[in-house]
C-alpha cells in the first residue's frame, strides 16, 4: 500500500509544481506584455546587459537634462532681470551729469582763481609803475 | 596788454557760452523726450538701450575732441602760433571728461548688455588708452616744464591716430551694435531722431566747454606773461 502511495504522491507532487511553473510563466508573459519597461530589463537581463548601470546612465541624463534646463531658465530670468532693470539707466545719467557738473566746477573755479591773479598782478604792476 | 586781456576773456564773458549752454539745456530736455518716450525700447536691452543715446554721442564727441586737439597740435607744431596751443589744450581737457563719460556711461552698458562690468574686449580697451594718453596730454602739461605744450601737442596728435582704430574696430568685438560701422545707418529710423538730437545737444555743450576752456586757458597764458613782467619790474621773486 505504500509502495502505492508514494509514487501517487510524487506523481501529483509533479503536476502541480508543473501546473504553477505555467502559472508563473502566464503571469510573466502578461506583465511582460503590458510593461514595455519591464520588457526591455527583462530583454537586457537575459543578453547580459547591466541593467543597473544602464538606470543609474539613463538617471544621470535626465538629471543633466534637469540642470540645464534650469541653467537656460536661470540665464534667462537674470537677463530679464538685467534688461528691465532700470538702475543702469539710472546710474548712467547721473554719473553722465556728475562728470558735466564736475567739469563745470572745475572750470569756474579755475577761473575765478585765474581773473583774481590776474587782478592782483596788474594792481602790482601798476603800483610799481606808478612809483 | 589790457587788449589781449580783454580778448583772452571775451569768450568766457561774451553771450557765446551762454547761448550756447541754453540751447544745449533744450537739446538736453528735446533728448531726454525723444528718447525715453518717442523712440520705441530696443528688443534685446530694452530700457537699458537708453543709455546708447547718449553713451554714443559722447562718444562722438570724445573723437570730435581729440581731433580738434590733433589738428591744432599739429597746426601749433607746425606754425608755433600760441592760440593752436590754446584750443588743442582745451579740447584736450574737454575730450577727458568726455572720454571719462564713455567709460563709465559705457560700463553701465556693458552690465546691462553683458552682465560684466568690463571686459577686456579690443574697443574698450583701446578706449581706455585712449583716455589714459589724454590724461598724460594734461599731466604733461601741468608737469613737463617749457617744452610740455610741444610734447603735449605731439601726444595728442597719437591720441588722434588712435581714433580710426576704435572706431572701425567695429565688427571685430563683442560690442553691443556690434556689426556695423555706421551706427546711425543701422539704427531703427524711429531711433534715429533721438540719436541725431542728442548727438547736436553734445556737439553744443561740446562748443561751449571748449569755450570756456579756451578762456581758461587764455587767462592762464595772460598769467604767466604778467607775472614775466612783474619778475623783470622785481615785483614778485
Amino acid at each position: 500500500m505504500r509502495l502505492l502511495i508514494l509514487p501517487v504522491l510524487a506523481l501529483v507532487l509533479c503536476l502541480g509544481r508543473a501546473n504553477a511553473d505555467t502559472s508563473i510563466h502566464d503571469q510573466c508573459v502578461d506583465a511582460v506584455s503590458k510593461d514595455p519597461q519591464l520588457a526591455r530589463e527583462v530583454g537586457d537581463a537575459a543578453l547580459g546587459v547591466d541593467v543597473a548601470a544602464k538606470k543609474r546612465q539613463q538617471m544621470d541624463a535626465e538629471a543633466g537634462q534637469r540642470r540645464a534646463d534650469q541653467d537656460a531658465a536661470q540665464r534667462e530670468q537674470t537677463a530679464r532681470q538685467i534688461a528691465l532693470d532700470d538702475r543702469q539707466v539710472i546710474l548712467a545719467y547721473a554719473a553722465m551729469w556728475v562728470i558735466a557738473a564736475l567739469f563745470v566746477v572745475f572750470l569756474w573755479r579755475k577761473q575765478q582763481a585765474l581773473k583774481a591773479e590776474i587782478v592782483g598782478l596788474r594792481r602790482e604792476l601798476e603800483d610799481v609803475a606808478k612809483k | 596788454m589790457s587788449s589781449a586781456s580783454s580778448a583772452s576773456s571775451a569768450p568766457s564773458r561774451g553771450l557765446a557760452v551762454p547761448i550756447l549752454c541754453a540751447v544745449a539745456a533744450i537739446g538736453f530736455v528735446v533728448s531726454l523726450w525723444l528718447a525715453f518716450v518717442v523712440a520705441p525700447p530696443a528688443l534685446d536691452l530694452f530700457f537699458n538701450q537708453k543709455i546708447f543715446y547718449f553713451h554714443v554721442a559722447h562718444a562722438f564727441m570724445l573723437f570730435t575732441a581729440v581731433g580738434v586737439a590733433g589738428v591744432c597740435g599739429i597746426l601749433y607744431l607746425k606754425t608755433r602760433k600760441p592760440h593752436w596751443d590754446d584750443i588743442s589744450s582745451a579740447a584736450t581737457e574737454v575730450a577727458v571728461a568726455f572720454g571719462a563719460v564713455v567709460l563709465i556711461t559705457g560700463s553701465f552698458w556693458a552690465r546691462a548688455a553683458w552682465d560684466k562690468w568690463w571686459n577686456w574686449e579690443p574697443r574698450l580697451t583701446m578706449s581706455l588708452l585712449l583716455w589714459l594718453v589724454l590724461v598724460g596730454c594734461v599731466l604733461i602739461r601741468r608737469f613737463a616744464g617749457p617744452s610740455a605744450d610741444r610734447i603735449a601737442a605731439g601726444m595728442a596728435l597719437f591720441g588722434m591716430v588712435g581714433v580710426p582704430f576704435i572706431y572701425f574696430m567695429v565688427g571685430q568685438d563683442q560690442h553691443p551694435n556690434s556689426g556695423a560701422n555706421g551706427v546711425a545707418a543701422t539704427l531703427d529710423p524711429a531711433m534715429r531722431g533721438a540719436f541725431w538730437c542728442a548727438v547736436g545737444t553734445f556737439l553744443v555743450w561740446f562748443v561751449a566747454l571748449l569755450l570756456m576752456r579756451l578762456g581758461d586757458t587764455r587767462a592762464e597764458r595772460e598769467v604767466r606773461e604778467l607775472r614775466e613782467r612783474a619778475l623783470d619790474l622785481g615785483v614778485i621773486e
